[in-house]
């Protein structure tokens, strides 16, 4: 199946319920995101899928023939960084820096208007 | 490493023909469920039924409001009345963009107690064919059925309320889905024990039909429930707790008429 890639189609051996995550990091040799919980929780494996953040560990590829992912690899270099990696970079939002990929990938989505402001739940105070 | 038989179908009717009576059938809609439990190994799949394709994901928002099975809960909070909107609101965006409908019917989803107080129906295939029954009757059930649609009305006013631990993101710890309906005011309440099914508060919904103010109508959730200890709360805890929420919500819905 065809995957494009931070806008170069590739070719993708792996079976359909593996995850997206994996064919990128194993197959494509793109290690941006990271491999965390892998359950959806951490955030740290968070990719662009046509231009919509998701979980890639949770994205079987199968699912998604032909279409259009973003990681951390394409966002910028250190020569040339994106507004939020270079945002990420003056206000030393890195840490640790395992998570920071899904950070700069959910940001990114976020700051383009493709994903809405996270809407809040009704919950009692805490 | 999965060595699954994959088939993807792509019309309703060829779903429920590869689903059949669904043994050994493992249905994958958007993946939340499904992928992690492959990936650490906790499900082999025989045979994988990956639904992305299929169609299942239609939306008709008219008297009756009926929502497809891959409907994702970020297109189900833009159009559902409340309760049920909020309660698609699941954290975090991704996966409200990822996770369906009918993967939420499976254990203990979020949207569970809300669909019940909206007295929605569920329209499934498996053994015996297509059938279309109460949400709580279909939460009940224990042979496969795959999930085509819920069907619900809009109520004259709901609320939902939750108690959630900080940055989890699991499942809430309780939660309640309040609706004010053509015949009175309907209550359920979720996350009673892990991967407990939500449950209808009949005893609360007799106590407000007989005049009880919202306080007094709540203390009668304890005789609807039986809450367990699990890793996000204990038993104790969700009976103290969940009689608040519960008066929380129906005052809420006071205020919302």
């Amino acid at each position: 199946m065809k995957l494009v890639v931070n806008g170069k189609e590739r070719l993708v051996a792996a079976g359909p319920l593996t995850p997206l995550l994996h064919v990128l990091r194993e197959e494509l040799g793109l290690v941006g995101a990271k491999a965390g919980c892998q359950h959806g929780s951490c955030g740290t494996c968070t990719v662009l899928i046509d231009g919509e953040p998701r979980r890639s560990c949770l994205t079987p590829v199968g699912a998604i023939e032909g279409a259009s992912i973003t990681t951390a690899e394409a966002l910028g270099d250190p020569a040339n960084l994106s507004v939020v990696q270079a945002a990420f970079d003056e206000h030393y939002a890195a840490q640790c820096g395992f998570c920071t990929p899904g950070m700069l990938l959910a940001a990114t989505a976020l700051t383009s208007g493709r994903a809405r402001r996270p809407s809040t739940r009704r919950s009692p105070p805490t | 490493m999965t060595t699954a038989e994959v088939t993807v179908p792509t019309s309703p009717g060829e779903a429920a023909e590869l689903f059949g009576d669904g043994v050994a059938v493992t249905v994958v809609g958007g993946g939340t469920i499904v992928v992690p439990l492959v990936t650490h190994g906790q499900l082999h799949p025989v045979h994988a039924l990956m639904l992305h394709a299929s169609g299942l994901d239609e939306l008709v928002d008219g008297n009756t409001l009926t929502v497809g099975a891959t409907v994702t809960l970020a297109r189900l909070a833009e159009i559902a009345p409340e309760p049920l909107a909020s309660a698609a609101r699941i954290p975090d965006i991704e996966i409200r963009g990822q996770g369906t409908v009918g993967g939420n019917l499976h254990t203990g989803g979020d949207l569970q107690p809300a669909l019940i107080a909206l007295g929605a129906r569920v329209r499934s295939v498996g053994a015996g064919g297509e059938r279309i029954e109460p949400v709580e009757d279909f939460l009940a059930g224990n042979e496969p059925r795959l999930v085509l649609a819920v069907e619900l009305e809009r109520p004259l006013a709901g609320v939902y309320l939750e108690q959630r631990r900080t940055h989890s993101r699991t499942y809430a710890v309780l939660s309640v889905a309040v609706a004010r309906r053509d015949d009175g005011v309907h209550v359920a309440v979720g996350g009673l024990a892990e991967r407990a099914h939500a449950v209808a508060c009949p005893s609360v919904e007799r106590a407000l039909a007989g005049g009880a103010t919202a306080r007094d109508a709540a203390a009668a959730v304890l005789a609807d429930v039986a809450p367990e200890d699990d890793p996000l709360a204990s038993a104790w805890y969700r009976r103290r707790v969940l009689p608040v929420l519960v008066a929380r919500a129906l005052e809420q819905l006071e205020e919302a008429r």
